[in-house]
């Protein structure tokens, strides 16, 4: 066996990937919760901390670069454990023949994003490899933050039938916009990547009402963080397709190329799940921010961990993790 | 709108109801495109229609009906050549390997969004090979990509065609004595060929109908199936219910793409056999382009993917399916293809949907 594109989709055999290779040797305890952040206990003070590694092509797209979304990925990584973030490590890997304009570029846009986000860059690190045996730019940042507030942490065990399931925008604009930048569709113009920093946001959330716990929507989407939410829980999920907000140039561009908006990567978009009593309170918070916020479904009490949507006839589906990269259609 | 539409559907699911239940049997209903297949599935209709209607599908996925030896040569091929293929040929198991397998061994396999725009970029490699599948769909781009390279006499890009149509196979199913009680035809096959290119359906008695692919397509699309039946269960018809899309005599420059660079021949579907002029090649003039397979005897296996893809059986019936079949390790063709009816049955469907709301 060999590693192939699915090892990386964030899908079922990432899964597998790092519950066999890595969780068996490492086996220490944060990494097997697989949280987006890992809780640590240093001098009694309670610590959260993420690493997260960037190869998106093309490096700059439509709303964002791998500058911007390197500070976003982490930061809010960190963020929907309940850490506010703190200071930040950056690891660039470059191809020889570069252009320093463009490492400046992406450098400042870096910069921006963490004087936003609040967070101080502290310890970087550089390599260059020999032309063609990179893809011009990686970056790779490890961050490190303290709770918002200690005594109103998320956690998955709060997780109970009955709460509510709500998303803080419309879904799948990151994945969308690097597919319609892949030239050879011949798209006129890409989609806006929904690349956004979630830290004030989160914190606004967190200090005003009952969240049980919250996931960010990165790679594989939200089907991807709903199936790990449903495994981790034992519970099934139940979504409302109809709820499901998807902007029509997102559908529009699925329909084409034959993928599954649910399974399309955000950069910019949580999910929070609250108690049914105060699930108004933290939709109409999340709305402030992004009017597409939506109540999506519910945590069920059944105990088959699986994610169900009931399609708007009153059919039923399930919704999988991905098992495979996700495939333009022959026809 | 959407709430609009979400009313009609409602109303749409208690009419058919009702005229199955006039009716007084479950009836059968054959689909033939694996995008139909899928919508089936992902709008969760045999969930709601589990009393009325039973789903089974004909041989329209491409990916589900290539032969395994057609993997197999272009992995061979892959030493010496570029390869472009339709990023569904990817993990389909060949013989002993896939293209995605010879691909993380270091074969150069590039997946192709458009015909045309893999000739360009094949013009500027070496020896390139586009993997030509699909129907009468995907044909007109191939006969494209067939005119670039041939005005501009590259010697350097080559064909390995498995292009076919979809008339044949369907009759053959008919032929053969199937029994079905309503037939949705693809409506994006129909878009190029015109309702015309399925007026033979007409002589059988069975009510066909072609057909879009959103849900409230298909909703509308078995209600004129059912009221079809009770009106006149005797007779067959032929309507179109993706007008939107479809016409009479459909594309005019599609066809004539497809007339001026190919002409019918018999072709191969895994797991079926030989359909007499099933298949297109490349016209005698342009075989330069051509790389021919020819397909050795398939080797005998427990998969049961021919019968689901003739009709006979669903997914679940197939003994290797979701034990040692499943989308990480497809053992046939119809768990591999996204459009597959094994897939989208293991997707949607694999388990009861039972759901208890109660707390």
């Amino acid at each position: 066996m060999k590693i192939t594109k699915a090892h990386g989709n964030g899908g079922k055999q990432t899964q597998e990937l790092i519950k066999n290779i890595f969780v068996q040797n490492f086996k220490t305890d944060p990494l097997q919760q697989q949280d987006d952040a890992a809780t640590l206990t240093i001098n009694s003070q309670r610590i959260g901390t993420s690493i997260d590694g960037f190869v998106v092509k093309p490096y700059r797209f439509n709303g964002g670069d791998i500058g911007k979304l390197a500070v976003c990925g982490t930061v809010n990584d960190l963020a929907v454990c309940g850490y506010r973030p703190l200071y930040l490590n950056v690891s660039y890997m470059l191809e020889e023949g570069f252009a320093l304009s463009e490492l400046a570029l992406l450098a400042a846009s870096m910069a921006d994003a963490a004087n936003l986000a609040g967070i101080k860059i502290v310890a970087g690190d550089t390599k260059v490899v020999e032309k063609n045996n990179l893809d011009e730019i990686f970056v790779t940042t490890s961050g490190i933050g303290i709770p918002f507030d200690e005594h109103n942490m998320p956690d998955i065990g709060k997780i109970a039938p009955g709460n509510v399931v709500i998303v803080s925008g419309d879904i799948g604009r990151h994945g969308a916009c690097i597919y319609s930048h892949n030239d050879t569709m011949g798209f006129a113009a890409a989609i806006a990547s929904d690349c956004a920093l979630l830290n004030h946001d989160i914190e606004l959330l967190l200090s005003n009402c009952e969240v049980n716990f919250m996931r960010d929507l990165t790679r594989g989407g939200l089907a991807t963080a709903l199936n790990e939410i449903a495994q981790a829980t034992g519970r099934d999920i139940l979504l409302q397709e109809n709820q499901i907000p998807v902007s029509n140039e997102v559908q529009g561009l699925c329909d084409i190329l034959g993928l599954d908006a649910y399974y399309l990567a955000c950069e910019g978009r949580f999910l929070a799940i609250a108690p049914e009593q105060s699930a108004n309170k933290a939709l109409a918070i999340m709305q402030k921010f992004n009017s597409q916020a939506a109540v999506i479904g519910k945590i069920l009490p059944s105990n088959n961990r699986r994610v169900l949507v009931e399609t708007a006839f009153g059919g039923t589906r399930i919704v999988d993790m991905l098992t495979y990269e996700m495939l333009p259609r022959i026809c | 709108m959407k709430q609009l539409s979400d009313r009609t559907s409602a109303l749409l699911v208690r009419q058919i109801k009702n005229n199955v239940a006039a009716i007084g049997r479950k009836l059968k209903i054959l689909e033939v495109c694996g995008t139909h297949t899928v919508s089936i599935y992902k709008y969760g209709l045999p969930a709601v229609f589990g009393q009325e209607f039973e789903f089974v599908s004909g041989p329209g996925c491409p990916v589900c009906v290539t032969h395994q030896h057609y993997i197999d040569q272009l992995i061979e091929l892959s030493d010496s050549h570029t390869i472009f293929t339709f990023g569904d040929m990817l993990k389909v198991p060949g013989s002993c390997s896939s293209l995605a397998q010879a691909r993380a061994n270091g074969a150069d396999i590039r997946i192709m969004y458009s015909p045309p725009e893999a000739v360009v970029q094949a013009a500027s490699i070496g020896n390139s090979l586009i993997a030509a599948v699909g129907f009468e769909t995907t044909a007109p781009a191939f006969g494209l990509a067939i005119k670039m390279a041939s005005e501009r006499k590259l010697k350097n890009v080559f064909f390995v065609n498995e292009l076919k149509t979809m008339p044949a196979p369907i009759q053959m199913l008919m032929a053969n004595g199937l029994s079905t009680d309503g037939i949705l035809l693809p409506g994006h096959v129909a878009a190029v060929i015109g309702v015309n290119g399925f007026e033979f359906m007409r002589n059988y008695q069975v009510p066909c109908i072609i057909a879009g692919f959103t849900g409230l397509d298909i909703l509308i699309s078995l209600y004129r199936i059912t009221q079809h039946l009770l009106a006149e269960p005797q007779q067959g018809c032929l309507i179109n219910q993706y007008s939107r899309v479809v016409s009479t005599t459909g594309n005019p420059t599609a066809q004539a793409l497809v007339a001026a660079y190919y002409e019918p021949c018999d072709a191969y579907f895994r797991g079926i056999g030989i359909i007499k002029a099933a298949g297109l090649r490349l016209r005698p003039q342009l075989q330069q382009f051509e790389i021919s397979c020819s397909y050795p005897p398939e080797a005998p296996s427990q998969c049961r993917c021919a019968q689901v893809i003739t009709a006979q059986i669903q997914p679940r019936q197939c003994p290797l399916f979701a034990n040692c079949c499943t989308p990480e390790s497809p053992q046939g063709p119809c768990m591999v293809s996204s459009e597959g009816a094994c897939a989208a049955y293991y997707r949607y469907a694999r388990e009861g949907l039972d759901i208890n709301e109660n707390y």
